[in-house]
């Protein structure tokens, strides 16, 4: 076997069989090749048009503008009929005669016409409306607070204040003792201790003496 | 050796693709002065002017190399069908990363590899008769030298078919396209160094079909 030299391989070596290459048949594809291919690229585009109308009928974009306008009236609902959920953050203080816990007046004693009326009135509006209330609401229902010492100092004169009877029984006698008529005042006086041994006297009443 | 491009405008096609978009989509593009990619570019815009622009420039080069490749006229429609319906189906994704026609080339050269695998030797006598039947002679040329070139022109074209089929793919994308040993291997795949020992030994063995 001959070992065949290798020679470096130049890009200008095949000049000549280019030259000559070129001087072969120029064959090319059929008029039938070129309609089938031609037909081939002008359906394709016309498909593609298809596809645009009809992302041009429904564009993405429409929908994701729809879901922003939706999204938004949302919000502007929420913030603007939600109490619960309308500003807490920036919520005005609170006033204090407001924040102060509701007062519950004791009621009276139920007579028998006033349980007879409740029986067919209609309910108040706070009970019909207490099953409807939340829960965390009754929390706010406390008890009054104790009345203060200067209440009660206020109360107790109140309480024994003479009434007008006595009061003017008082008045008789003050005015038998500017009169000068002390016995009679006296009996007067020990007639009112008598009937109302409580009896608040004014001072000058207090000190004198029980009649012979 | 300097490569010339086989049409204006075809080196320079990398620095070419930056074509405007508009320039493009528009339909009054100068397209006989447009490369390649800026055609496909078009083409995938939906510009059908512009694939039949680049299909003109690129139907009897890709259709003689498939032809002379698999030397089967049915063979060689059928891959040049398939080829351009490949182009077409890549319209839209389609970038330009690379020239043109190394991409053109690549699918046409894969599929004729396919088809050898499936098909391994689709050359018989009388088709290649056939086609060298097509070489016609010169009318000013004297009879002998007709037939001295007639007789040149068989003999190139038996030795390319001859050839090995690695070597008559290489050997025929630098004959019929000027392609650098480079764009060979982009195209078949294969090392630069092993391209350019197969164009080595194609050119020697013709030479040596030539001088018999």
């Amino acid at each position: 076997m001959t070992a065949h030299p290798r020679p470096p391989y130049d890009e200008d070596d095949d000049l000549d069989l280019r030259a000559l290459y070129r001087t072969l048949p120029r064959t090319e594809p059929g008029p039938g090749l070129d309609a089938a291919i031609h037909g081939a690229a002008a359906r394709a585009l016309a498909a593609d048009r298809r596809v645009q109308r009809q992302h041009r009928l429904w564009h993405p974009g429409w929908g994701v503008a729809a879901s922003i306008v939706l999204t938004a009236c949302l919000f502007l609902l929420t913030d603007f009929q939600d109490p619960d959920v309308a500003g807490l953050a920036d919520a005005p203080p609170m006033n204090a005669e407001l924040a102060r816990p509701p007062q519950t007046v004791p009621r009276p004693a139920p007579s028998e016409g006033s349980a007879a009326r409740r029986r067919y009135a209609p309910a108040p509006q706070a009970e019909r409306a207490a099953p409807m209330a939340p829960a965390p609401a009754r929390q706010f229902s406390v008890q009054p607070p104790a009345p203060s010492s200067a209440d009660q100092a206020a109360a107790e004169p109140e309480a024994a204040a003479p009434d007008d009877a006595t009061q003017a029984r008082i008045d008789h006698i003050l005015e038998l003792l500017q009169a000068g008529q002390r016995d009679e005042a006296l009996q007067a006086l020990q007639d009112l201790k008598n009937d109302d041994p409580d009896v608040a006297l004014p001072p000058e009443l207090q000190d004198l003496p029980a009649p012979e | 050796m300097s490569l010339a491009a086989p049409w204006p405008g075809a080196a320079a096609a990398p620095d070419g693709c930056a074509m405007a978009a508009e320039q493009i989509h528009s339909a009054a593009m100068d397209i006989p002065g447009s490369d390649d990619e800026t055609l496909m570019q078009a083409y995938g815009a939906g510009n059908l002017a512009a694939f039949e622009a680049l299909y003109q420039r690129h139907r009897a080069g890709l259709y003689r190399y498939l032809l002379r490749s698999t030397r089967n006229p049915h063979l060689a429609d059928d891959l040049f069908q398939e080829t351009w319906s490949r182009v077409i189906d890549a319209r839209a994704r389609w970038q330009p990363r690379a020239k043109f026609t190394t991409w053109l080339l690549q699918i046409a050269h894969n599929l004729a590899i396919d088809a050898y695998r499936r098909q391994p030797s689709q050359a018989g006598p009388q088709e290649t008769e056939a086609a060298l039947a097509t070489l016609a002679a010169a009318e000013h040329e004297q009879p002998e030298q007709q037939l001295s070139d007639f007789q040149t022109r068989r003999r190139l074209q038996r030795a390319i078919e001859r050839l090995p089929d690695e070597q008559r793919h290489a050997i025929l994308l630098r004959l019929e396209h000027d392609l650098s040993l480079e764009e060979i291997a982009d195209v078949t795949g294969a090392p630069r160094e092993t391209v350019k020992s197969r164009l080595r030994y194609a050119t020697q063995r013709i030479r040596e079909e030539l001088g018999a």
